[in-house]
């Protein structure tokens, strides 16, 4: 069964993509020299920092002690600073957390893990007094159509948030509309 | 192997532009030693969470804008891109596939390399 829990300090996100059921404790080697050992101790010094600073930004999906999805989450602020997108509107910055990506591994897909993982930021949210969730980037999509990092626009809004702002980006050389939505949890 | 050079530059830059959360492809000091030697390049790396606003002005112009462009929010298109590592090669941005970007930055040191002992046949 799949239980959702906060990163602790047992194991700092350190690994991307999530291809297969990881086992935080019994690691494969690396491979490939571009993404080791300096790429993943850069990695978890973001996330330590973060979580030391903030009291989380990754939700963990467990099973038979191997992590197959994890949700990385951020406050506006640092999303910010990495570039991530952000809304304009910076009314509640200090209190406004941002939803980054959302990873499972494929036999995990189409179970309810996400619909749980996105609970658990929303619980996590209204427990520690944030104010508001802003999702980026989303698009249209349906069920059958989920990004690999995400949802699309309808599996957002089953989850009560609203869409308040639709742009277009473009994408090998084709233009594509995207979404942002925003959820008050207070 | 003949080492690519730009005209007018000593050695060739490659800077590197890290946003921790995601896929970052910062290279082992080993390998990253290898590539400087081998291209007869350097290698600079810039990590977004260690850079603050108001230091941005000592970076270098290329990298100082893509930092200010992916962190104003109205740039909607920009953040779309902000996973990963963003290459540059003497200033100037490498369109690169998602992942895997040091084998792809290779192949670009490589071509150019021919390129250039081509042009200088007499």
């Amino acid at each position: 069964m799949v239980e959702i829990r906060e990163m602790d300090e047992s194991y700092i996100l350190d690994r991307c993509p999530l291809g297969a059921p990881l086992d935080p404790f019994s690691l494969a080697k690396d491979e490939y020299p571009g993404y080791g050992e300096r790429a993943r101790e850069i990695r978890r010094r973001f996330f330590r920092e973060v979580r030391a600073k903030y009291g989380n930004c990754v939700l963990f999906a467990w099973d038979e002690g191997k992590i197959v999805g994890f949700l990385i989450f951020l406050p506006k602020l640092v999303a910010r600073k990495l570039g991530l997108g952000t809304s304009p509107d910076d009314v509640l910055i200090d209190e406004t957390l941002v939803y980054v990506c959302m990873q499972m591994v494929p036999q995990y897909r189409n179970r309810g893990v996400g619909t749980e993982l996105v609970n658990a930021l929303i619980a996590w949210a209204q427990q520690k007094k944030w104010r508001r969730i802003e999702v980026h980037n989303v698009r249209k999509g349906d069920d059958a159509e989920d990004w690999r990092w995400s949802w699309g626009l309808p599996k957002w809004e089953r989850m009560g948030f609203k869409m308040s702002r639709r742009y277009e980006v473009a994408l090998h050389n084709r233009r594509i509309q995207l979404f942002s939505l925003v959820l008050d949890v207070d | 192997m003949h080492k690519y050079r730009l005209m007018n530059s000593d050695v060739a830059v490659i800077d590197v532009i890290h946003s921790p959360w995601c896929f970052i492809e910062a290279p082992e000091e080993s390998y990253k030693k290898r590539l400087e030697e081998k291209w007869e390049i350097r290698i600079r790396e810039f990590n977004m969470w260690e850079i603050e606003d108001d230091t941005l002005d000592s970076l270098p112009k290329h990298i100082s804008e893509t930092i200010r462009d992916l962190r104003d929010p109205d740039n909607l298109g920009i953040a779309w891109h902000a996973g990963g590592s963003i290459f540059f090669l003497n200033g100037k941005r490498l369109g690169l596939s998602p992942a895997l970007k040091w084998p792809q930055v290779e192949r670009i040191l490589e071509t150019h390399s021919r390129e250039e002992l081509e042009r200088r046949k007499p």
